[in-house]
């Protein structure tokens, strides 16, 4: 119902292109997925398409004549945008949040492009505005995820802060202990000799240079098959040779004057053997005052000999009436004396034993001998004693008949002949004594064992037992005329044998002793 | 008897003796209003009641660029006034919100570089928009802040005074920056001027 006015054919084709061109304009509009909005230079919101209004909830007429600025919560940040960067150039880009309708925030990423009118007058602006929600919480979570990242790696930054700070104060703690254990070795009054697990020679100490002759420098890292072929190791070659887990003694001379006690221990850390050490202790002093010693109780022990040989004599002789009638009284004062010069000849001779066993020159005359006999002589000649003290003893000898062994004779008498005077000595009256004699078929040797029913040896002193010149404290309180050599002189003797002695003794019950002899 | 106060159908004939036309931009603008405040069934009701008084249309044919009576546009402006019981202040609101919507406004909105450049175009938005009449803008003061503009030739309907002052306070709010910008019919045919004129002042 237009009221149509006449047009000129050129009009009309104006008209009908301008109509085209609005359907143009309006399809555009609603087709475009991007919001845009147009704005003059006063940032007044002039008109706006469909994605603009789906985007932000307002239609042209809520948001037309606007400021644009509203729609933004950076709303400061929109005049600086189109001053600075749109009157200046064509376009620009920048991050912003919009604000809704319905009060949502969306981070949006805005375009702006300059309008210009033919002269290049700035005349407004379109606005594009994305959103990028989806890229904001992509990138959100990208840097979530990378602020948990470095979270991560500073903590493990921290903790491997810690553990460096850890492992250098454990090395500063390990420094110091090496320095300590350094400086104990370098000042350790014995040598030492520490190889390593493959057997180079990793450390001497000042000491063992003093000990040897020798210059650490000049000899560390060699192996053990060069360092047992040096001249000054020829003693030692053996010890630093063996191939043993045992911890090893030896007693070496290594010159004139000077004697080591040397001893070769493993070195284990947490099960695992790590090398081996050898400790040098310089025992040539001590060497030298025990033979000194030796020497003079061999010389003591003959001088007082021959003059006991002769008192005893003539006391007998007066007991024996040889030299006349002595009345009771007198007998019991010889007697007396007689006795006390028996026990000083048994001490004599025990020290004479003890002199030779350290002399190393004990054994002499080894031969095959009935062990059997031996034994039984033994017995036989404390008969008295034992009747005296009324004790019974059993002798038990395996059946059939023992074979010989290649001992010393008077030696193993003298070893079972101990063990006897002991068991009668601290036995009880009326008590018991066993005696075993058996053959051990397996180790080739014959076991002697003495049991009594005596008062048994202590069980915190049954270590020391068979030590030189130690008697058992209840043993000393009920007899005094021990010497404490007897069992030292067993041991010896049948360690000379190659043999073994051991016992079994509980306080009170009494004691059994066993050793054995090899065949040969 | 003031015009307004006649039966519409009345108003009607008196409206249609006018000559003269508008952009097709003008009603779609009003249309988009009422949509906007009544919803979309609101415009069958204004098709029905334009219709039954005599105009038959169809609102969704209306081109921006095409031109139309003018008549047509006061019609559906007292339509939307008797169906939805709009006050004077509705009505200013409707003109105040044309020029968002019009595809017109934004296309003349390109010779934008200053607020007295376009207050100078203002005569162009009149010709841009109506075949008839005319628009003088003058005594732009940037120092009292004001501005006035006179209509001669439009004498369609009282009610439009109030529709155009919202549409020309709304065209100075898109030229001006001011928070507050007021406007005023100083003269108006309908009260024995000869011309309509609007004075413009903001703060």
């Amino acid at each position: 119902m237009n009221q149509d006015k006449p047009l000129t054919p050129e009009m009309q084709r104006l008209q009908e292109d301008l109509e085209f061109l609005e359907g143009y304009l309006n399809e555009f509009s609603e087709f475009l997925p991007l919001p845009v909005c147009t704005v003059n230079p006063l940032n007044i919101i002039l008109g706006v398409n469909q994605s603009f209004q789906e985007l932000t909830g307002y239609n042209t007429i809520e948001i037309g004549g606007s400021n644009v600025a509203e729609l933004f919560l950076e709303k400061s940040e929109v005049g600086l945008f189109v001053n600075e960067a749109l009157r200046d150039s064509k376009r620009v880009v920048k991050e912003m949040t919009l604000s809704t309708k319905n009060k949502t925030t969306i981070p949006v990423s805005v375009c702006g492009l300059s309008r210009r009118d033919d002269e290049g007058n700035f005349i407004g602006y379109f606005l594009a505005i994305s959103d990028i929600t989806e890229v904001k919480k992509f990138q959100g979570e990208l840097e979530d995820r990378v602020r948990a990242k470095t979270k991560d790696l500073e903590e493990s930054k921290l903790a491997l802060v810690n553990i460096l700070e850890d492992v250098d104060e454990a090395r500063i703690r390990a420094e110091d202990e090496k320095n300590k254990t350094l400086a104990v070795i370098t000042n350790f009054t014995d040598g030492l000799l520490i190889f390593d697990k493959k057997g180079n020679l990793a450390l001497v100490n000042p000491k063992a240079e003093s000990l040897l002759g020798i210059e650490a420098e000049k000899i560390i890292n060699n192996p053990t098959t060069r360092i047992k072929n040096m001249p000054i190791f020829g003693p030692l070659a053996e010890l630093i040779g063996k191939k043993t887990k045992a911890i090893q003694r030896a007693e070496i001379k290594l010159k004139d004057n000077l004697v080591l006690d040397v001893t070769r221990a493993p070195i284990i850390r947490e099960r695992e053997d790590i090398g081996f050490l050898l400790v040098l202790h310089d025992i040539t002093r001590e060497k030298m005052v025990e033979r000194m010693k030796t020497e003079f109780v061999s010389l003591a022990a003959h001088q007082l000999r021959t003059p006991l040989s002769a008192i005893k004599w003539s006391l007998k002789m007066l007991l024996d009436g040889d030299v006349g009638t002595i009345n009771q009284d007198q007998r019991g004062f010889v007697e007396k004396t007689y006795n006390s010069n028996e026990r000083m000849i048994a001490l004599i001779n025990d020290l004479l034993n003890v002199t030779k066993i350290e002399e190393g020159r004990y054994l002499s005359n080894l031969a095959l001998n009935d062990v059997y006999e031996v034994i039984k002589s033994v017995i036989d000649s404390y008969k008295d004693a034992i009747t005296k003290k009324n004790l019974t003893v059993e002798f038990n000898q395996q059946e059939g008949r023992l074979p010989k062994a290649k001992i010393d004779a008077e030696k193993i008498q003298l070893s079972f002949q101990n063990l006897l005077d002991n068991a009668i000595r601290y036995n009880r009256v009326g008590g018991r004594i066993t005696v075993g004699l058996k053959l051990l078929k397996k180790e080739n040797s014959i076991e002697i064992s003495v049991q009594d029913t005596g008062m048994g040896i202590p069980a915190d002193q049954q270590a020391r037992v068979f030590d030189k010149f130690f008697r058992a404290e209840n043993a000393m309180k009920k007899d005094t005329e021990g010497t404490g050599l007897g069992l030292f002189i067993a041991k010896n003797i049948i360690a000379s044998h190659g043999g073994k002695i051991w016992f079994e003794s509980e306080q009170g019950k009494g004691s059994t002793f066993h050793f054995t002899v090899p065949l040969g | 008897m003031n015009q307004e106060n006649y039966p519409l159908n009345i108003q009607v004939a008196k409206i249609m003796e006018q000559l003269g036309n508008t952009r097709g931009a003008m009603l779609k603008a009003n249309i988009d209003y009422i949509k906007f405040r009544e919803g979309e069934e609101s415009l069958v009701a204004i098709e029905k009641k334009i219709s039954e008084l005599g105009f038959p249309v169809t609102i969704r044919k209306f081109r921006s660029l095409k031109w139309y009576p003018e008549a047509l546009s006061v019609l559906i402006v007292l339509a939307a006034k008797e169906i939805f019981g709009w006050l004077d202040k509705d009505i200013f609101d409707m003109g105040n919100s044309a020029p968002k919507s019009s595809l017109v406004v934004q296309l003349l909105m390109r010779h934008f570089s200053s607020s007295k450049q376009s207050f100078e175009e203002m005569p162009r938005y009149w010709r841009a928009n109506f075949d008839f009449g005319e628009l003088e803008a003058f005594d732009f003061n940037d120092q009292a802040k004001d501005f006035r503009i006179r209509i001669t030739g439009y004498k369609f309907h009282p009610i439009m005074c109030m529709y155009y002052a919202g549409y020309f306070l709304r065209i100075a709010q898109f030229i001006i920056r001011s928070e507050e910008i007021n406007i005023e019919e100083k003269s108006c045919v309908y009260d024995g001027g000869v011309y309509h004129e609007y004075e413009i002042t903001w703060k």
